[in-house]
């Protein structure tokens, strides 16, 4: 088997770690005491052959259809339990971004990734949105296969005309806050709203960029929760199900205060 | 050491400690992954720190079939 990922230097000191085809990183994380705690991604997605293609990057779009799809045909972004299962197992809680609805369940609607406008023009060529053919969820928190009560988020994007989109990586981020950090203390979830949940595009995904929109995390948001979970998520998991393209992580990382 | 950031964590949190990690993978090496991978973080401050990050895969065989 292949590796399950790759880093390249996108150029500049941009290193970028590749996911294969349907591979997946947990990456654990150790928070203690948080109260409030913000976590953000700085990502793209490249076709399934060329791992920095030049823009735009086309022949993405893909539909893994009804019937029997399973949790490995849903896109997951965000937080997990730290272990090797895969959110809606028994023990299992994430928070964030996935086209699992939770009012259709892993096998209610297509998974797919189509060309969009992000809802901010007619051309349709300047991002790719993951979604589900039945129902415009693009968040969730699951607690092992039990769905808890949740807002919709806006939908996701990704830069297909990294120029259109406004650069090649997008940013995207969850805050978690809870009253205290007592294990069953309840869970409030925010992102970004608006059209979207993206926070910004850049063709320079540094660090800086990412911890100033942290610690700068938007006031209009979509909200999920309070959701009191039977294990408190430690470990950023992302996982892109889809066969014609493959997802890239530029930078991650999370700020906590307690 | 915690980092305390009265204003620049949000509103409600002037005071709280702060902690953070972030990481852009710059002492990656390129190429294929593999584990163990190395300990990349470029920022850490505080308690907060990123484990080692872990891979898997779902074969594209997985059940069921797609069309």
């Amino acid at each position: 088997m292949p590796a399950p990922a790759t880093v390249i230097n996108k150029g500049g000191t941009d290193k970028v770690v590749i996911l294969s085809i349907r591979a997946y990183v947990i990456y654990p994380f150790n928070a203690p005491g948080w109260k409030d705690l913000r976590v953000g991604f700085l990502s793209s997605v490249t076709d399934d052959t060329v791992d920095d293609p030049a823009s735009p990057i086309t022949g993405l779009a893909e539909t893994i259809a009804q019937p029997g799809l399973t949790t490995s045909d849903r896109l997951w972004i965000g937080l997990k339990t730290n272990d090797d299962l895969f959110p809606k197992n028994a023990g299992v809680t994430f928070i964030g971004f996935t086209n699992c609805t939770i009012f259709l369940n892993e096998t209610g609607g297509d998974s797919f990734l189509v060309s969009s406008d992000s809802g901010t023009g007619t051309s349709n060529t300047n991002f790719w949105r993951p979604g589900n053919s039945a129902y415009p969820v693009t968040g969730a928190i699951w607690d092992g296969g039990t769905p808890k009560p949740a807002t919709i988020l806006k939908p996701m994007h990704f830069a297909q005309n990294t120029t259109g989109a406004g650069g090649y990586a997008a940013l995207h981020m969850l805050r978690l806050t809870r009253p205290d950090s007592g294990a069953s203390s309840p869970i409030t979830v925010t992102t970004k709203t608006g059209t979207n949940t993206d926070v910004l595009f850049t063709d320079t995904p540094t660090l800086d960029l990412l911890q100033t929109n942290l610690q700068n995390f938007p006031t209009t948001v979509s909200q999920m929760g309070p959701v009191t979970l039977s294990k408190v998520p430690d470990a950023l998991f992302c996982y892109w199900p889809f066969r014609n393209s493959r997802f890239r992580l530029h930078a991650v990382g999370f700020l906590s205060a307690s | 050491m915690a980092e305390f950031l009265a204003g620049r964590f949000g509103a409600g949190a002037a005071g709280q400690a702060q902690s953070k990690s972030l990481n852009d993978f710059a002492s990656a090496p390129v190429g294929p992954v593999t584990l163990p991978f190395p300990d990349t973080s470029q920022i850490t401050t505080g308690t907060a720190k990123f484990g080692a990050p872990r891979f898997g895969q779902r074969t594209v065989s997985d059940p069921p079939t797609f069309p």
